[in-house]
């Protein structure tokens, strides 16, 4: 007893394990994830304001050349007066636009096919949860290249169409547009379901009841009651689908061929090969990147707002 | 009941179905199906016919382990050998150290008190999810050409370690935070120092999310492509890299096969995954 | 002299939020005797589980201190504390066998394997439960896995036990079983308990004394016939059974003895053992159970309060009535149902209602 009562009077009486410890445990984050990925980012940013050597890497001047080449077209030899330069906004608007239909689509399936989970007996609930979970941890490019592999111009849906006689020649689905949407669609399409169906499954069902003793019809209560309850889901299935789709690069880069660039194929060429460009693929980078952290930005603010709403 | 479902005006006495009739929406069931037709149609097609035994890619020729035999004995055996052994060892090594990192970190934002900077801290943590991998990847290739790093295995394992942070991150912390503080004090009320209240009591309970955790960023590191692809140095692969480029050669039957394999191993490490994490809720 | 076995001295504390920092208790002091059943009382929220906490170390003081049989604990951590306790939820550690559970302690006290397993037996022994030695805590039962709760902390042999409304997650009937087994186990073991409780009935059947907390504050210490016959204030007198609380003004009369006035003038004699400021607003407290309820009779006394039966709820033993007297006062009174007056009541009916004045107590505001 007295030994025990003989300890220092420093130490504290304190319920939590770690208190005293937090910063020694959360050292090693703070130094891997700055290090490996804050820092790179900063230099990044810093790349993207020094000068191309063409002989592959960078020269150390300031200058504004890689948006410059972004956003200005100078004419050929770049003493002509500046105008827009559609090349790359183009690039970033079919970016933007296919993101957008991936998610639109996503969302068509993903929610219905949430609700169904969400409202199936437990047993199945469970069973079903796991099948979504598989695919979103299955391997990406195995995934695109069975994608790929599906929809080439020999591939199994059109070695079948053929044998039965209801086309005479291959549809052609491989290096199109509609080949990239398809591939985000397919490759993004768990990350759509899995965060509605947890909202969902939250969702009290007595509200759809009480809407329905209120005189609501079926399709008035989905749309008035349910999906304003799982909201917070269903933008969050959005997000999820829509960033990782605008920087895709697997989908564009095996099933659209070299007609279909979005912005991850556009980035990737400036690093790959001779004619590699680094400060303008860090520059496109960045404005990828300034893009995408303003979406979350946005959605980070609203969701505090809607939380102290709430309380 | 699915029989009272597809007819609604039938029955409505009993309160069990007048619920499911409030709940029910004609072909949600089958989009349903839909959905999951579209996940699975092409995994299961690829593992078909990766047991054909035409030479020809799509007509079907009969069963066959033919190219199963190519890929451990064919001429691109070797390379692909190496590949795998290259993605085994740096998700086994980046898989335990993020996990180990991501432990720690679960510990201090679980059970430590508020702290100035503590949400900063939780977006660094969450960072890697949030930067798409294209720029991550853009942005540690300039890194390690800046700083004038080696590109090969420890590169590629740098980086993976990086983004395998938060797939570790987020089982541990939610198990940690389903484990009530209430058993820590019990420990300290029995006479257990800290240390010895994380190593008799937290640590136990927290295994299963660990564990998960764990195979989480194990399939993470081994799936990832595109942060490879920009930090490997040349003549490095892994399976991920070495299935890119040979696909860009043209599917051979044999990627059919890798693939038939690689999603066996995600499935099963996924499966387990599930069953550890079910396994801890039911204690 | 008792030997004092807790010594709550001035204790403050105050959880510092930022905008309105909250104080959970306000200066309490009191001691807890060695060897004594002591209950601290109280509406959730009166700071009696922040008061445990405190004693088991899992919270830091503001201010004041703790003493242990005369040594300061305050700044110990609760691994260095002779103090254990049971849980509201238990807290059994759902990865290890109920006999490692009851071990756990012994062998952070660095006891030889002989000793802890000998005191583990003896303690299954105690709470009857030898063979579930090797069960898992989710194997047992709700009642089962509360006596493992207590029997693991009793295992060290604790100075103190600490328990924190330990009963509150069993249903009626093991509650009360549970409340003499936990009291028989107290004077078996003699080892000092300090229960946390909300519930009165519980309080009182089981405690050798009671603090009754609110609002940060002691309202009152005292054995239970103490705290329910003689409450000091409204508060002690409500929380504490069923209470007519009526305002009052006095006049001193010579002996000792002194007049009351209710609001309608009726006057009462009342014997006062302290002296009274008449100039400040007094109030008199009687329970139901003294007051005596019989229908009008022909010529009722003068000075008799009347009034008229409001509403009548039959209880099983007893029926309650409320009645009333006038606009300011009206009185809840229990009359039993072997009584020939219980059949004669009625509402809307006019009654005598005669005062035990024995019973009667002066409350403080």
């Amino acid at each position: 007893m007295a030994g025990l009562l003989s300890s220092s009077p420093a130490n504290k009486a304190e319920a939590s394990i770690v208190e005293g410890r937090v910063g020694l445990l959360l050292l090693p984050s703070w130094v891997v994830i700055g290090i490996l990925l804050v820092v790179p980012v900063l230099i990044m940013f810093v790349y993207s304001f020094l000068t191309q050597d063409f002989r592959g890497g960078v020269i150390w001047t300031f200058t504004l050349e890689a948006y410059d080449q972004f956003f200005l077209d100078r004419g050929l030899f770049g003493d002509e007066p500046p105008q827009i330069e559609w090349t790359y906004l183009l690039i970033f608007w079919r970016s933007f636009i296919q993101a957008l239909f991936a998610m639109i689509f996503c969302l068509l399936i993903g929610f219905p096919t949430a609700y169904f989970m969400a409202t199936s007996p437990p047993q199945s609930r469970s069973m079903l949860l796991f099948l979504v979970t598989i695919p979103y941890w299955v391997n990406l490019l195995i995934r695109t290249v069975s994608m790929k592999f599906l929809i080439r111009d020999t591939g199994p849906i059109n070695e079948w169409l053929l044998a039965m006689g209801m086309i005479d020649e291959p549809i052609r689905m491989i290096n199109t547009a509609f080949a990239v949407q398809l591939g985000l669609f397919y490759s993004y399409l768990p990350f759509m379901v899995l965060p509605i169906y947890a909202s969902i499954e939250r969702y009290n069902f007595v509200l759809s009841e009480a809407a329905a003793d209120l005189y609501t019809g079926r399709w008035s209560t989905l749309f008035r009651v349910v999906i304003p309850s799982v909201k917070p889901g269903i933008i969050a299935g959005c997000i999820l689908v829509f960033i990782p789709s605008l920087g895709a690069f697997l989908a564009p880069d095996l099933l659209g061929g070299a007609k279909n660039f979005m912005i991850g194929s556009l980035v990737e060429e400036q690093f790959k090969g001779q004619a590699g460009d680094w400060p303008f693929g860090a520059a496109v980078s960045m404005i990828l990147l300034t893009i995408i952290m303003g979406i979350l930005l946005v959605y980070a603010r609203n969701q505090t707002q809607s939380t102290s709403r709430g309380h | 009941m699915p029989a009272t479902k597809r007819n609604p005006r039938h029955g409505g006495i009993e309160m069990a179905r007048a619920t499911e009739k409030v709940k029910w929406y004609p072909g949600f069931r089958e989009i349903t199906l839909a959905c999951f037709f579209i996940l699975y149609a092409p995994l299961i097609i690829v593992m078909i016919y990766s047991f054909n035994a035409s030479q020809s890619i799509t007509i079907w020729g009969g069963f066959s382990l033919h190219w199963y035999e190519k890929v451990f004995y064919g001429v691109e055996a070797a390379k692909f050998k190496t590949a795998t052994v290259n993605s085994l060892i740096i998700a086994v090594m980046a898989a335990i150290v993020s996990t180990v990192i991501a432990t720690a970190a679960a510990l201090a934002m679980v059970r430590g008190k508020a702290f100035k900077g503590k949400s900063l801290t939780f977006g660094l943590i969450n960072l890697p999810l949030m930067v798409p991998e294209i720029v991550t990847a853009v942005a540690t290739l300039i890194f390690f050409s800046v700083i004038g790093f080696d590109r090969g295995l420890l590169s590629i394992l740098l980086a993976h370690i990086v983004f395998c942070i938060p797939f570790a991150y987020l089982p541990i912390s939610a198990r940690l935070q389903g484990i009530s503080s209430i058993y820590e004090q019990a420990g300290r009320d029995l006479y257990a120092t800290p240390g010895q209240t994380f190593r008799l009591i937290l640590f136990p309970l927290m295994v299963p999310g660990i564990l998960s955790g764990f195979l989480l960023a194990f399939i993470i590191s081994l799936d990832d492509f595109i942060i490879t692809n920009f930090v490997k140095g040349a003549g490095v692969e892994t399976l991920p890299t070495a299935i890119f480029g040979a696909v860009k050669q043209g599917i051979k039957p044999n990627i059919m096969a890798i693939s038939t394999l690689m999603l066996t191993v995600s499935i099963v490490l996924v499966s387990i995954s599930y069953l550890i994490s079910r396994m801890g809720r039911q204690e | 002299m008792t030997k004092i076995a807790l010594h709550i001295d001035h204790i403050v504390k105050v959880y510092p939020h930022r905008h309105h920092p909250v104080t959970a208790l306000k200066e309490v002091s009191f001691d807890i005797h060695d060897n004594e059943f002591f209950t601290l009382l109280g509406p959730s929220g009166c700071g009696k589980t922040t008061l445990l906490r405190i004693i088991a170390g899992f919270e830091e003081i503001t201010a004041g201190q703790v003493r242990l049989y005369g040594d300061d604990i305050s700044t110990l951590a609760p691994h260095q504390r002779p103090v254990n306790t049971v849980f509201q939820q238990y807290a059994l550690f759902p990865h290890l066998t109920v006999a490692d559970n009851v071990a756990f302690g012994l062998k952070r006290l660095g006891q030889s394997a002989d000793e802890v397993k000998a005191r583990t037996a003896a303690m299954l022994d105690l709470i009857q439960m030898t063979e579930y030695g090797q069960r898992k805590p989710h194997e047992l039962s709700g009642g089962q896995q509360q006596r493992v709760a207590l029997a693991r902390a009793l295992a060290p042999a604790p100075k103190v036990l600490l328990l924190d409304e330990p009963l509150s997650a069993l249903d009626l009937k093991l509650r009360q079983a549970m409340r003499e087994e936990l009291k028989a186990i107290q004077k078996q073991t003699g080892i000092t308990f300090v229960f946390v409780t909300h519930d009165q009935e519980e309080a009182l059947a089981m405690s050798d004394r009671i603090a009754v907390m609110s609002n940060g504050e002691v309202q009152q210490i005292g054995s239970p016939q103490d705290i329910y016959n003689n409450p000091r204030n409204h508060f002690v007198a409500n929380f504490i059974g069923e209470a007519n609380i009526l305002d009052v003004t006095a006049e001193p009369m010579r002996g000792g003895k002194c007049r009351v006035k209710l609001a309608n003038g009726t006057a009462i004699p009342l014997e006062i053992d302290h002296a009274i400021d008449a100039a400040k607003p007094l109030s008199i407290m009687i329970r139901p159970e003294h007051l005596s309820i019989k229908p009008v009779g022909k010529k009722p006394p003068k000075s008799a309060l009347i009034g008229t039966v409001q509403d009548l709820s039959y209880l099983g033993t007893d029926t309650q009535l409320h009645v009333r007297v006038d606009d300011r006062i009206s009185l809840l009174a229990r009359v039993q149902n072997d009584t020939s007056v219980e059949g004669a009541l009625k509402p809307g009916q006019s009654v005598q209602i005669d005062m035990n004045l024995n019973a009667i107590r002066m409350l403080d505001h």
